[in-house]
């Protein structure tokens, strides 16, 4: 096995060194019709505008993902906080000084993202290790326990989504073909959902497996 | 050899390290690591890639692969960790059965 993967690195290594002088790629092309989006950050317009569809159903995948964590840990599973005797300074001072900075930044990655880098999954990404950090130092959101507004906010991105191509559907008779006009804002909207639904997953997949359910 | 070169050759020796590993470790957890490494070594690729770019700005369909990469990533690790948990509470194992006639 050792060797096959001396093999495999073998036969990559020579394809990596073997390339041809001028690498074409596609940014060329991408970068020429970027005025045509809604975007100025070239990542984003790729994201959501050229290649529309992979970000649709990568939303869809982390949904399925999302759906499968709540299938598969059941409802009796929680967090396991800090106990109340253990916490420290760093739970109660720095968690104060985290949190609203990480919001801060969070929604500054959600609005910055169409112009420049950043966007609605890193904000997201953000966002949910906001909530994460919460849940470990026993501070849970208001009813966080009742995983409703979770689900809802985790489902939000891909429905969001699902709509906006549906609406474009009618209106320029292609899915994912943005109209002409409010093509700036259209996107803000879709990354607001998206952003939404990454911080709910993430925080889904870490927060209602980790229980003492079946802890040993 | 450039610097992109360089973080290219990475990326494949880290594909490689952990192809030898998602085969020949048996705990689930190390397995889905691996997976994940292989995962970080591919990103590595098509970000050193993008650098090659003619101008000079990277090319930005490499990223965008590379981000919904990621995020596809984050998922199949959540759900593959949850499916070992459950393999765990059912079966008291980290590890799948040698065979199929090792199964209880």
């Amino acid at each position: 096995m050792g060797s096959l993967a001396l093999a495999v690195f073998g036969g990559l290594a020579w394809a990596a060194l073997d390339r041809p002088a001028v690498y074409p790629g596609v940014a060329e092309i991408a970068l020429d019709r970027l005025p045509q989006t809604g975007a100025t950050n070239p990542v984003t317009a790729v994201l959501l505008d050229f290649r529309g569809y992979d970000t649709f159903l990568e939303v869809g995948v982390l949904l399925v993902a999302a759906i499968g964590v709540l299938a598969l840990a059941g409802r009796e599973t929680q967090v396991e906080a800090v106990p109340p005797a253990a916490r420290t300074l760093v739970h109660g001072v720095l968690l104060r000084l985290l949190l609203p900075l990480m919001v801060l930044v969070g929604l500054w990655m959600l609005w910055a993202g169409t112009s420049q880098p950043g966007g609605a999954f890193q904000a997201g990404a953000v966002l949910g290790a906001a909530l994460i950090l919460m849940a470990l130092a026993g501070r849970e959101p208001p009813r966080f326990r009742d995983t409703a507004p979770v689900r809802a906010a985790a489902a939000l991105g891909f429905a969001g989504f699902l709509a906006a191509a549906l609406l474009f559907f009618t209106v320029e008779g292609m899915l994912l073909a943005y109209p002409p006009v409010a093509k700036t804002a259209l996107i803000v909207a879709i990354e607001v959902g998206i952003c939404l639904s990454t911080a709910a997953s993430l925080a889904l997949f870490y927060l209602r497996p980790a229980g003492p359910a079946d802890a040993g | 050899m450039d610097q992109a070169d360089v973080f290219i050759l990475a990326g494949m020796a880290l594909f490689a390290v952990s192809m030898y590993s998602l085969a020949v470790q048996r705990h689930l957890v190390r397995k889905v690591l691996a997976i994940n490494i292989m995962g970080g070594g591919c990103f590595l690729v098509l970000i050193a890639v993008a650098r090659r770019a003619p101008g000079d700005v990277a090319d930005p369909v490499p990223h965008a692969m590379v981000l919904t990469g990621i995020v596809v990533a984050v998922s199949v690790t959540a759900f593959a960790l949850i499916l070992a948990r459950r393999i765990r509470a059912g079966t008291g194992r980290t590890e799948l059965p040698e065979d199929a006639s090792e199964q209880t």
